[in-house]
């Protein structure tokens, strides 16, 4: 399939001087496209990656202006890394949703794994991503389009780990609200620290996004987060 | 702070535990004041709901007094008094503003346990296993209320505790489960269950204009409060195995116009199917038994309605789907939404036309609570309902 290649070919020039098809990289685009709807995750947060939402692929083929339009995508098409697609109706104007989003210093309010979001300009940013055993996961992204109320994409331009996403907001029918459809592209990074990556990901990654969605969700919808706080078993969960 | 905490199945425990903080803006603490254990508790007490943890703390049914408020709840005071909804709200999703609170979209924690199982997730729930968010329960002497700007009910001082109780489950659970039946003048609603639930079912049937209600249980004190104070007529169902012909012998051949389900999933019968349930649930080959609703499918008549309060977990086998197409049946089914029936319920017992009290057999102190549970599992000592006071 056309577009198939040309995600390909877009994620292999992201992916750099790692090269495309390390073991590690094969390792998790393996987890990856075998899900596993019952593991229980306890997904740590190293969908940093991840939610360096992004969708390298994405951007680059509406570059080439043979683009879709971010909804309803086929499955099972994959590029090499991981993606992850999305969506979610929230009860809330898009553009009051797209105004939260683009203050990407709120971004740690609702994804819960990232540590901070630092903007250097208007289209530059530095992350920062907690992962496992304390390890932290850095990296520069830039945002790559910017339309006020439908979509923010985004691309790594350095760091950690390379990554691209987007996030499109669409009116939802007979005043429900905004339907946001977020999609993620992420390359493991080499060596040790993709390894670390890789643990966690190739399960967690996918429901990372779905629970960072759902408290963006509560977040606007009801001003706070659901918490069952103490249980005399001593866990929420 | 005590209370009720489930250990293993059967195994519940009146034990200390830490007392509950404001988490949330939308928070409230509610000095419980008296709380009710739920037929539906006995599915958690049984083991028949997954996702308990040892040390959850039991209930759902409780009202109180207001000891604390988050900076976020203004229309609740220190001092109130409140009966709360069992289910967890926010009042802002595109569920809550239909009035199905039940379905809240952003009160479940663990919403991603229920997606796995159902698809989509309800609303959260006060003590009902991990899969309804794992929020402490009422069974207590202390609960922590989330979005308590939406869901506690503030009570007039001139009504008792016994009669505004009930208004934080079984009495809207059974309006709902009545309102559900689309009553027309000169209907028939029959009600399995004459439990508290089927109990309330069946008044209220008659609040909603039903000429006749028909209720069946097998158990001699709750068929004599069904006749008694809701007026219904009854079938023993040990005394009369084919409750299918029994009813439409009943109805001159034409069958119950609704059929409301008020047993669930843990429903027994002297039938064949019942057996085969028995043995299939006992081999966890099956979830539910669901020998109660096979038969109200069974009964029903032509174009009537199948009203379900009573509670399902899982996956059913050998249910005459085909006798609800053939027949045409609506099926109507779920949680309740209590927010929407709190107001309209209170005024109804404020006038004087609805008293649940009448199901109340049993008011113990909740350190009673362990010996509660298994005295009302096995409807000993002619038990209907189990009011617990925490002070007592």
């Amino acid at each position: 399939m056309a577009h198939r290649e040309r995600a390909e070919a877009t994620l292999k020039h992201l992916l750099g001087p790692h090269g495309p098809v390390s073991p590690l990289r094969r390792l998790v685009t393996r987890r990856a496209t075998r899900p596993d709807p019952f593991a229980h995750p306890v997904a740590i947060g190293l969908t940093a990656a991840l939610l360096a939402v992004g969708a390298a692929a994405w951007v680059a083929s509406q570059r080439r202006g043979g683009g879709h339009n971010g909804w309803g995508r086929p499955a099972g098409q994959r590029a090499r890394g991981l993606r992850v697609d999305r969506s979610m109706t929230v009860a809330r104007p898009a553009i009051e949703l797209y105004r939260i989003w683009r203050d990407l210093r709120r971004l740690p309010e609702f994804m819960s794994h990232l540590e901070s979001v630092v903007p250097l300009n208007e289209t530059r940013s530095r992350w920062t991503a907690r992962g496992p055993g304390g390890i932290t996961i850095e990296w520069e992204a830039e945002i790559v389009t910017d339309q006020p109320g439908q979509l923010i994409a985004w691309r790594s331009v350095s760091g950690d780990v390379d990554n691209a996403g987007s996030v499109r907001f669409r009116e939802a029918p007979a005043q429900r609200g905004t339907e946001i459809a977020v999609q993620l592209h992420y390359a493991p990074p080499a060596g040790q620290l993709g390894a670390a990556v890789a643990t966690v990901f190739g399960r967690g990654a996918e429901r990372q996004v779905r629970e960072d969605l759902r408290r963006f969700k509560q977040m606007m919808e009801t001003g706070e987060m659901a918490d069952a706080g103490f249980t005399a078993s001593g866990r929420s969960r | 702070m005590r209370a009720l905490c489930w250990h293993a199945p059967r195994d519940v425990r009146w034990e200390q535990v830490p007392d509950p903080r404001i988490l949330n803006p939308r928070d409230a603490i509610v000095q419980v004041t008296a709380t009710a254990i739920c037929g539906s508790d006995l599915h958690l007490y049984g083991g028949n709901i997954p996702t308990m943890k040892a040390g959850d703390v039991l209930g759902h049914e409780f009202m109180g007094e207001i000891v604390e408020v988050g900076s976020g709840v203004g229309n609740l005071k220190i001092g109130d008094r409140v009966v709360v909804p069992f289910p967890i709200a926010c009042g802002a999703c595109f569920y809550c503003r239909e009035g199905l609170t039940s379905l809240c979209d952003n009160s479940n924690p663990n919403a991603e346990m229920a997606e796995a199982l159902y698809g989509f997730s309800g609303a959260g729930l006060f003590g009902y296993s991990h899969l309804y968010g794992g929020y402490p329960g009422g069974q207590a002497e202390y609960v922590r209320v989330p979005f308590a700007d939406v869901g506690p009910c503030v009570v007039p001082a001139a009504l008792s505790n016994d009669q505004v109780l009930f208004l934080s489950d079984i009495l809207p659970t059974a309006y709902m489960a009545a309102e559900n039946c689309g009553i027309r003048p000169g209907d028939t609603v029959a009600v399995w269950g004459a439990g508290p639930v089927g109990l309330l079912t069946m008044a209220c049937a008659r609040v909603l204009g039903a000429e006749r209600v028909i209720g069946i249980d097998r158990w001699p004190a709750r068929l004599r409060l069904a006749e008694s104070q809701a007026k219904a007529e009854t079938i023993d169902y040990e005394q009369t195995p084919d409750v299918v012909e029994e009813l439409k012998q009943r109805t001159g051949g034409r069958g119950p116009d609704a059929c409301v389900d008020a047993v669930g999933m843990e429903a027994h019968g002297v039938s064949l199917d019942a057996m085969y349930d028995r043995a299939k649930h006992m081999l966890m080959l099956a979830t539910d038994r669901p020998h109660v609703l096979r038969e109200a499918l069974q009964a029903c008549r032509k174009g009537g309605t199948v009203s379900i309060p009573g509670v399902y977990g899982g996956v059913l086998d050998k249910v005459p789907f085909g006798a609800a197409f053939a027949k045409g049946l609506t099926l109507r089914m779920g949680q309740t939404h209590v927010h929407r029936y709190l107001r309209p319920l209170l005024a109804l017992i404020e006038a004087g036309q609805l008293d649940p009290t009448f199901v109340i057999t049993h008011r113990w102190p909740m350190s009673r609570g362990p010996e509660a549970y298994r005295v009302f599992r096995d409807k000993a000592d002619d038990s209907v309902k189990f009011v617990l006071d925490p002070a007592a």
